[in-house]
């Protein structure tokens, strides 16, 4: 199988864990046990904090909390990204 | 098991995903058999994300950073925030709520900027918090952020573009004219003649191409934009794409309601 190349650099955890924002670290510790994202693809998007707080604060509501149930979300999820031929 | 209600969903995402141009009132009423007004938005907005947001991620190499479609902390070149802590099995902090703009308040500034649209915010009104967290990010990363405001204003024009909508951007707009984008650029990007454009522009503009046409980006468009822009830029040039990929479409189709 091809390696795909990386692009982007991972911020390393000693740079994340020094902001000691107590959001940051509720978001990386749940994406080690729930595996989604990913602790990399936060990795990625702490390289710009502001964006980093605005894009996952939609992202985590949007999947995790509100009204449609999180099975049909997570088969959504799942669904769109063949439909999308996106194995992210 | 899919029941009908999943069903209803699977089949709007589906046409989003492949036939996005055939987007129509009764694609929506099929969803409101099935879901409240609100539920709807929620479903609606989620599509919109997932058409997107995965390829922003891909187009960074975030795969690269998976050995057979998983992490693998030991392999990983730097070491992850809190996998330490991780590891003791501690259960992790709840996640905040995040702020809840009141729907007035964002309402004004979309009038008064046109970016993003009231009558997209509109749209979302009926749910309890997207309308704040999708604006909140939109704001974040179009109106606000570290890259100059014009090229993000380029990337939103040319996304209307591609996807037939000019609404979406509309002539003449406080947000446009402030960024000096007139009809001359307008039709350049129509025609995706980069010529007039920076060398910063032209590479923001072909990294939006390609999240926005086939959702790939090349090798020679990402070394491109890196010789352009730093990393935190291009994490925001990415999610300021990303933020209105599938919503530009979705607000195409939603006008076809009102014509």
């Amino acid at each position: 199988m091809e390696q795909i190349r990386a692009r982007m650099s991972l911020v390393p955890g000693e740079i994340v864990e020094s902001w000691k924002d107590p959001e940051v670290e509720a978001h990386f510790r749940t994406s080690y046990i729930e595996g989604t994202p990913p602790p990399t693809s936060l990795s990625l998007d702490a390289h710009n904090r502001d964006t980093q707080r605005a894009g996952r604060r939609f992202m985590w509501f949007l999947f995790h909390e509100g009204l449609v149930d999180h099975r049909l979300k997570e088969i959504l999820r799942v669904q769109i990204a063949r439909w999308r031929d996106c194995d992210y | 098991m899919l029941d009908s209600k999943d069903r209803a969903a699977l089949r709007f995402a589906e046409k989003l995903c492949k036939n996005w141009p055939e987007l129509e009132p009764g694609d929506y009423n099929q969803l409101r058999e099935f879901f409240t007004e609100p539920e709807l938005v929620e479903v609606v907005i989620l599509s919109a994300w997932q058409f997107g947001g995965p390829a922003m991620l891909t187009s960074w190499g975030a795969e690269s950073y998976k050995r057979d479609g998983r992490v693998v902390l030991e392999a990983l070149p730097v070491r992850l925030a809190y996998a330490e802590v991780a590891k003791t099995g501690a259960p992790p902090p709840p996640i905040p709520k995040p702020p809840i703009v009141p729907i007035e308040e964002l309402l004004g500034r979309a009038e008064r900027r046109q970016s993003p649209l009231e009558r997209w915010l509109r749209f979302l009104s009926p749910h309890p918090f997207l309308p704040s967290t999708w604006a909140a990010l939109y704001e974040a990363v179009v109106e606000g952020g570290i890259v100059e405001r014009r090229i993000k204003q380029l990337q939103r024009v040319l996304l209307a573009e591609r996807v037939n909508c000019d609404a979406w951007a509309p002539d003449g707009s406080p947000a446009l004219v402030d960024a000096g984008i007139e009809a001359a650029e307008r039709k350049a990007l129509r025609n995706f003649d980069l010529k007039s454009f920076s060398e910063r522009e032209r590479a923001a503009l072909k990294y939006a191409e390609g999240l926005v046409g086939s959702g790939q980006v090349d090798d020679a468009v990402f070394d491109e934009l890196k010789t352009q822009f730093s990393e935190p830029e291009i994490v925001e040039l990415g999610y300021a794409v990303s933020v209105q990929n599938g919503a530009a479409r979705v607000f195409r189709s939603l006008l076809k309601s009102a014509e």
